[in-house]
């Protein structure tokens, strides 16, 4: 659980987090690795309806269609 | 960020903190995150080191919580560029330690093949499930494809989770305003005061929108609609 801070009535509550492709590839590479997923087993089990787990659906919902099918596949390809 | 995306997916970000903190949380900030030129992924606890966003706790002051709250969205522009559209979105309701425990999900999925676009899904055991007779529902196959990835061999899910209610498509689905009245009316979380102006502000928004979206899908019932109400069609 992350931590809660006050809102400044100056402030609008949005943090925009800028990242290069690069970063957002290891960001995304790091939350599936969290599961023990890849990519390609997590757009499988979307295209299944049947995800492992309810944090693996939230996943999906963030980063379906942001990496290629086969980013992150076991074998490496 | 750059462009409208950008500032219209901000002000999405702020809205969506601005109804939490003014309805059933205290100081919740919203990460904006702009993967492309084409999308921006919104919600708590996105960050450069993970995507998987976070529980926040719902609870105003200092009270214990009774449960956690994750939200997320992707947000693109629709087709002409012009309006912000959000293309998926899921509102996660956990308990428990370390809100761990789901008890039901919220999905939107834009263009969803397989089930509805806007579907809810509860956690949780089902006696009925569990009892359901097998092998009377494998016909479903004829309306899929060749290489259709749901199981069809007449025996449906003995798990509660494995259903996705249907719950509305891209103009009539549930909203965060609608999820957030769930908790306070079920008793599941504690709210601030005013919070139903917050609520029913948010739901008029939404809904305006995806009126003039509608209106936009569907221009020629628009026009007969406006007609049986005495508007003449514009020259």
């Amino acid at each position: 659980m992350a931590s809660r801070r006050q809102v400044s009535a100056a402030d609008d509550g949005v943090d925009v987090v800028e990242m290069t492709a690069d970063e957002y590839q290891a960001a995304a590479q790091r939350s599936l690795a969290g599961l023990g997923l890849t990519y390609a087993e997590l757009a499988w089990q979307a295209r299944a309806g049947q995800f492992a787990s309810a944090d693996a659906a939230d996943l999906w919902a963030l980063i379906r269609g942001t990496l290629p099918d086969g980013a992150g596949s076991r074998d490496g390809r | 960020m750059a462009g409208d995306l950008a500032r219209l997916a901000r002000e999405f970000a702020a809205q969506i903190a601005g109804l939490l903190n003014a309805t059933v949380c205290d100081g919740i900030r919203i990460s904006a995150v702009p993967v492309s030129p084409d999308l921006v992924l919104a919600g708590y606890g996105l960050s450069k080191q993970q995507l998987q966003h976070a529980p926040f706790a719902v609870t105003v002051g200092r009270r214990t919580p009774r449960c956690w709250l994750r939200v997320g969205y992707q947000l693109c522009l629709d087709g002409e560029g012009e309006y912000l559209t959000v293309a998926s979105s899921v509102f996660g309701v956990y308990a428990g330690a370390q809100a761990r425990q789901p008890l039901c999900r919220f999905d939107y999925e834009r263009g969803k093949a397989g089930y509805a676009e806007a579907h809810l899904q509860v956690y949780g055991v089902s006696e009925v499930l569990r009892a359901w007779p097998p092998g009377l529902s494998g016909d479903h196959d004829i309306d899929c494809g060749e290489h259709c990835p749901f199981v069809h061999d007449g025996t449906p899910t003995r798990e509660l989770e494995r259903l996705h209610f249907p719950a509305g498509d891209r103009r009539y689905r549930p909203i965060l305003e609608d999820v957030i009245e769930f908790l306070i009316i079920e008793q599941l979380a504690d709210r601030r005061d005013g919070w139903k102006a917050a609520v029913a502000q948010g739901r008029e928004t939404f809904r305006r929108h995806q009126l003039r979206a509608a209106i936009r899908d569907d221009p020629e019932t628009a026009h007969q609609a406006l007609s049986q109400l005495g508007h003449d069609r514009p020259a």
